[in-house]
C-alpha cells in the first residue's frame, strides 16, 4: 500500500471507530467497584437474587452466548435467575484475567462438578451494566487454564457457609 | 521508534516451498540471529518464532475477533514464515516480518467470510421478556465475538513500554474488538498496525 493509500484508509478506520466510540471502561477497578464485584461475587455464590440484582443498572443485561435472547431490567432478570437459571445456585467462581482485565470469572455449577461459563461483567461507575455468559467451555476453559472440574473441599464446604478464600481468590459456597 | 508501514502489504506472495537460496550461505553458526541475515530454520522455528505468539496471538484476536480462530490463524503465520525465512532480509526486525504476515493471513481468512462476529447484545435488537416456557435459540460458535485469556494475547511485560502495554491491553477488550468489525479488513489491518503496533504510514 502507498503512503497516501495507507494514510487515507486510518482516516475512514479512525471516522468510524470514533462514531462507534466504544465505551472505555477505568483501566482499573476502583475502590468502589472492586467492592461492588465482591458483592456481585458473595451475591451469586449464596445465590440471593434480590442482592444481586440491587447491584445491576436499572438498564443492566444479562446476556448467554451461544443463546441469542438477552435480558434487561430487574425484574426480568430476577425471574430468569430463579427459574431458567436456577442451576446456578451453588456456583463456584474463580478469577480469570480476560479481554484486558475487565472482571472475570469461570464459574462451575454443582459446587465445582459441572464447568459452565466464562462469566464477563461490565461495569458502570458502581453498578453492574451488562453480565455475560459464554457458555462455550470446551472452547474457553482449557485456554484459560481452568479445569472442568473444580474440586471443592468437602471439609472447607462443611465449615463455612459462605467463604470467600482470598488467599486463592476463590469463591464459593457450601451445600 | 516507529516501524515504517509495508509497502506490500498483501501484495506479499507467500513463501515458496523451494525458493532459492539467500545471497549468502547459512552455515548454522550465526546463531546470534537479527542483524546477520541467517537463521538456521530449526533453531528458529522453535525458539524465535515461538517467542512471538502471544503477540501475534493478539493481534490476530483484533483482526478476526475469536481466540480459536487466531490459534489458526498464527499458526499458519508460523509455518508461512519458517517456509519463507530464506526470504527474510534486515530491512525489517523479525517482529514486524512477522506482524506483516500475520495481517495477510489475517486478511485472507476475512477474505472468505462476509459474517463479522457479534456481541451479545448484537444479536437481537431488543431484549426478551421472561416468560415461562420461552424458547432458546441458539447460533454456532463461529457467530460470536469470544473473549481471550489475556495471557494467551498480551506479550511478556519486559518487551513493552508501559504505555504500549496499556494500548496492547486495552485493544483486546470485547467493547473494541466488536467495534472494528465495522471496518473493512484492510482500514481494520491498518488501524490496528499504525495505533496500536505504532507503524509509521512512511
Amino acid at each position: 500500500m502507498s503512503v497516501a493509500s495507507v494514510n487515507s484508509a486510518l482516516q475512514r478506520a479512525r471516522a468510524t471507530m470514533d462514531a462507534r466510540n466504544p465505551a472505555v471502561q477505568p483501566r482499573a477497578l476502583s475502590a468502589d467497584q472492586t467492592a461492588l464485584v465482591e458483592r456481585y461475587v458473595k451475591a451469586f455464590v449464596t445465590y440471593d437474587v434480590q442482592a444481586l440484582v440491587a447491584l445491576l443498572h436499572e438498564e443492566g443485561t444479562l446476556s448467554m452466548p451461544p443463546y441469542e435472547m438477552w435480558l434487561q431490567g430487574h425484574d426480568n432478570i430476577a425471574r430468569w435467575l430463579s427459574t431458567f437459571g436456577i442451576g446456578c445456585k451453588d456456583s463456584v467462581l474463580i478469577p480469570v484475567a480476560a479481554s484486558g482485565g475487565a472482571p472475570a470469572f469461570a464459574q462451575y455449577r454443582d459446587l465445582g462438578e459441572t464447568p459452565w461459563a466464562i462469566l464477563m461483567l461490565e461495569l458502570d461507575g458502581v453498578q453492574i451494566r451488562g453480565m455475560t455468559s459464554y457458555l462455550d467451555v470446551e472452547t474457553l476453559f482449557p485456554r484459560f487454564g481452568m479445569p472442568m472440574r473444580w474440586a471443592t473441599s468437602p471439609v472447607a464446604a462443611r465449615i463455612f457457609r459462605y467463604r470467600v478464600l482470598t488467599s486463592e481468590k476463590i469463591f464459593c459456597c457450601d451445600r | 521508534m516507529q516501524r515504517a508501514f509495508p509497502s506490500d502489504l498483501h501484495d506479499y506472495d507467500g513463501p515458496s516451498l523451494h525458493s532459492p537460496s539467500p545471497e549468502r550461505e547459512c552455515d548454522g553458526a550465526s546463531l546470534d540471529g537479527i542483524g546477520h541475515g541467517c537463521y538456521p530454520r530449526l533453531m528458529v522455528s522453535t525458539t524465535l518464532l515461538e517467542d512471538y505468539r502471544p503477540a501475534l496471538t493478539g493481534h490476530c484476536y483484533r483482526m478476526l475477533g475469536s481466540i480459536v480462530d487466531a490459534e489458526d490463524a498464527v499458526q499458519e503465520s508460523m509455518l508461512r514464515a519458517w517456509k519463507g525465512l530464506d526470504r527474510f532480509h534486515e530491512q525489517s526486525s523479525m517482529k514486524t516480518w512477522l506482524y506483516r504476515i500475520a495481517t495477510n493471513v489475517c486478511l485472507d481468512v476475512l477474505s472468505g467470510s462476509n459474517r463479522q462476529r457479534l456481541r451479545p447484545l448484537e444479536s437481537a435488537l431488543a431484549p426478551s421478556q421472561m416468560r415461562d416456557g420461552m424458547t432458546l435459540p441458539q447460533q454456532a460458535r463461529e457467530y460470536w465475538v469470544e473473549p481471550i485469556p489475556d495471557v494467551l494475547a498480551l506479550p511478556a511485560d519486559a518487551e513493552h513500554s508501559p504505555e504500549e502495554r496499556t494500548i496492547l491491553r486495552e485493544s483486546i477488550r470485547l467493547a473494541f474488538v466488536a467495534a472494528l468489525k465495522y471496518l473493512p479488513p484492510r482500514q481494520r489491518a491498518v488501524l490496528l498496525l499504525t495505533q496500536v503496533l505504532n507503524w509509521s504510514a512512511a
